[in-house]
């Protein structure tokens, strides 16, 4: 179980591998990315990349190993889930890490080990 | 009427990126827009910027549903199609239950669409039927366009 913050608090109850979100819009997926954003920045071993990263070119597989991710949310990714190097980067990564991919289309380029759903009052964010 | 497109029809510029295509223009937001917005977000349009969301906290419109801002583009862009593919079920059912024009470019619909009309009329276009019943447009996607084509 991965969790931090406070109000709201985060749980993520995932082993690492890869997690696709159910398809829904507004469940708090952006909202998430941002808190694993700002977590981020606190030193945690956590990676939020969005399509800004992407079409800035930033490469996923050095910045989570630069940290040691533990955590890794692909934000957007029906924009860019076309690139096989990156889906390749992703396979790696989720090796060690928990990564939630934001995907909508029915057509997944990677095989996920599960779907998962968020679960949000105003004090807890929690996936599972 | 909304025009609704499996396939890209290669007549209207399209509009991919929808988070910069909502960043990138205001909007005077109308009933439709609220509608939007309550079906997708359980939320509601404040004005300066701002939405309420679910839980009643007032959070400036980049913190939307990337959902809503496609249906909000939907709803405000009647020349231009708009790709869903970022929309979850969601928010495509919203955009086809009160979006009363525009183009809209998605995949085709997988989980089951939801009905938000509460008996209410739509105007969408699809294929050659024009249908102003939710139920007809879901009976039409889920079944009656296969035996069309194949019964």
């Amino acid at each position: 179980m991965i969790t931090f913050g406070h109000n709201p608090k985060v749980e993520i109850d995932c082993e690492p591998g890869i997690y696709m979100f159910i398809e829904y819009s507004a469940i708090g997926k952006t909202y998430l990315c941002k808190l694993i954003s700002r977590a981020s920045e606190g030193n945690l071993p956590y990676v939020a990349y969005t399509y800004t990263d992407y079409i800035h070119e930033l490469d996923l597989a050095k910045v989570c190993k630069k940290c040691d991710a533990q955590l890794v949310f692909i934000d957007r990714y029906d924009m860019y889930c076309d690139d096989t190097v990156l889906q390749k980067q992703i396979l790696d990564i989720s090796q060690n890490a928990v990564v939630l991919i934001d995907l909508k289309t029915g057509n997944l380029p990677i095989k996920p080990n599960g779907f998962v759903v968020i679960n949000r009052t105003p004090d807890l964010l929690e996936v599972s | 009427m909304l025009y609704v497109y499996f396939e890209n029809p290669l007549t209207f510029p399209v509009i991919e990126n929808v988070e910069y295509e909502f960043s990138m223009n205001g909007y005077a937001f109308d009933e439709t827009d609220q509608k939007l917005v309550k079906a997708i977000e359980q939320g509601e349009l404040v004005g300066n910027g701002m939405f309420r969301d679910r839980f009643g906290y007032c959070l400036h419109l980049d913190d939307m549903s990337t959902g809503s801002k496609a249906a909000i583009i939907t709803n405000h862009t009647p020349d231009r199609l708009v790709d869903l593919r970022e929309c979850g079920i969601n928010a495509k059912s919203a955009i086809l239950s009160f979006c009363r024009w525009g183009n809209i470019l998605m995949e085709y619909p997988e989980a089951g669409l939801l009905d938000y009309t509460g008996g209410s009329d739509i105007d969408v276009f699809l294929e050659n039927h024009r249908f102003t019943s939710m139920d007809d447009l879901m009976y039409y996607i889920s079944d009656g366009r296969l035996l069309e084509h194949f019964g």
